[in-house]
């Protein structure tokens, strides 16, 4: 019940802002904050630092060490004289992750997609669908070849085109936007507002 | 003519609060997502394995909760077992345990032999990668700390190729990872819940038949649960949500008729 009531009342302080900004809001948007950041902290501090590098150590496994001085060598970062030292880690951060993610990210978002396109097909309204898609994407990436185009009659109409399938395309994600956010409200009031009242 | 903005959150709030109130439900017709990730999940079989990766904040959870308990609900009356954990997000730790712990009280299934909760693990998508070649040099324990070596799921699982479906509950772009280090690198069939504003994103994956199902948004879970036979928090929010949805539409069109008529003069 306490607890509950806490949440109404910090509910009611964020809410304060539709009338205006004033010091309930400010006060509760640095509490989410602060304890965001302590809660993502502690999480770190448990499940990587303790579990990850000490426990490990703890046990006589020493293959964490490396690994281990290197995400320490990040500490760096904070004097500016050895800040320089940090970018070691950093390039062993960023080679790996070019690395793991180029090739199957490629495959991922590109390759299976262009493949789908063909595949698949099982009737007249999916083929019109399929055609729609290519018209659509095509157009769209076009929109975008702003050296290529040469504003000639065609160049307009067919860029046209993809901004009337991107206006769509925002129009669409604008609806699922307000969905998503009357969603919260929809929560807040009724598992927080409808209980006291 | 101006409209204070203050009106416009008063009529929205009324117009949210009155359906909830007086408990009124609309009929839910579910959409081709849906009814993939339905057939999706009825699929599997009694004893088979499914991951379940929870990649969200609790800011979302009105929209994603609600799949969660579906979906839990749904595997758990099909004796599957779930292995729930949340590698690309680590701030849904304790709700995420209490929603598997509730969902499981009310089908009888027992933690750590039914389901495993493993909680967060650094690494993110070198994670990934790894639970593709060996799961437990990226879990050893369980959110609870209880040793994974000395449980049943040691025995049933290697590599997260194992397990039979992997369903990514989300706010973000963690489905493209998993699609990317688990679906494609290791075969793992696919399905996803998200956030309305993701699903947009998502139709590509879905379209492709890299997703085998999706749930979009609260009106996602409310169909699923239509589904289901379960009248949950998504179908009991759908007529608050259609009631805001008409008061927004009706200030688009005011807002545009105020415009033009404004250009006119």
């Amino acid at each position: 019940m306490i607890l509950d009531l806490i949440t109404l009342a910090l509910i009611i302080c964020i809410f304060s802002f539709l009338f205006k900004d004033n010091p309930f809001f400010k006060f509760t948007e640095r509490l989410l904050v602060g304890v965001s950041a302590g809660y993502g902290f502690l999480i770190i501090i448990r499940d990587g630092f303790l579990a990850k590098f000490v426990d490990p150590l703890r046990t006589g496994d020493l293959s964490v060490i490396i690994p281990g001085l290197l995400g320490l060598m990040f500490v760096f970062t904070l004097f500016r004289r050895t800040a320089f030292l940090a970018k070691y880690p950093l390039a062993f951060l960023l080679g790996t992750g070019a690395g793991m993610e180029i090739g199957p990210r490629i495959e991922t978002s590109i390759i299976k997609q262009i493949s789908a396109m063909g595949s698949h097909v099982s009737g007249p309204v999916e083929i019109i669908n399929r055609t729609v898609l290519f018209i659509s994407a095509l157009s769209s990436l076009y929109y975008f070849l702003f050296a290529v185009r040469k504003n000639t009659k065609f160049d307009r109409f067919f860029a046209g085109t993809g901004i009337v399938f991107m206006m769509i395309a925002f129009g669409a994600t604008f609806g699922y936007t307000v969905m998503s956010r009357i969603s919260l409200l929809i929560d807040i009031i009724d598992s927080v507002v409808l209980r006291f009242f | 003519m101006k409209i204070k903005r203050q009106y416009i959150y008063a009529v929205l709030f009324i117009s949210v609060v009155i359906p909830l109130a007086t408990g009124l439900t609309f009929k839910v017709r579910p959409g081709p997502p849906v009814k993939k990730f339905y057939s999706a999940v009825n699929g599997l079989n009694e004893g088979d394995y499914a991951a379940v990766t929870l990649s969200y904040d609790p800011s979302t959870k009105a929209e994603l909760n609600p799949m969660v308990i579906a979906l839990c609900g749904h595997l758990f009356s099909r004796d599957v077992k779930i292995i729930m954990m949340n590698p690309l997000n680590n701030s849904i730790g304790n709700l995420g345990y209490e929603l598997i712990t509730r969902a499981a009280s009310l089908y009888g299934k027992k933690e750590n032999d039914d389901y495993y909760f493993l909680g967060y693990v650094p690494g993110e998508k070198s994670a990934l990668q790894n639970m593709g070649e060996d799961f437990y040099s990226v879990y050893s324990k369980t959110f609870m700390k209880a040793e994974l070596k000395d449980l049943p799921l040691y025995r049933d699982i290697k590599t997260i190729a194992d397990a039979k479906m992997l369903i990514d509950i989300s706010d973000g772009n963690s489905t493209v990872d998993l699609l990317t280090y688990v679906n494609t690198k290791y075969g793992v069939p696919m399905a996803a819940g998200t956030t309305a504003i993701m699903a947009g994103e998502y139709y590509t994956y879905l379209n492709s038949g890299q997703l085998l199902g999706m749930l979009g948004g609260l009106r996602g879970a409310a169909e699923y649960e239509t589904m289901l036979g379960v009248n949950g928090k998504g179908r009991r929010g759908m007529a608050a949500q259609t009631f805001a949805h008409i008061l927004v539409l009706l200030l688009v069109l005011a807002g545009n008729i105020e415009y033009f008529s404004g250009r006119r003069k």
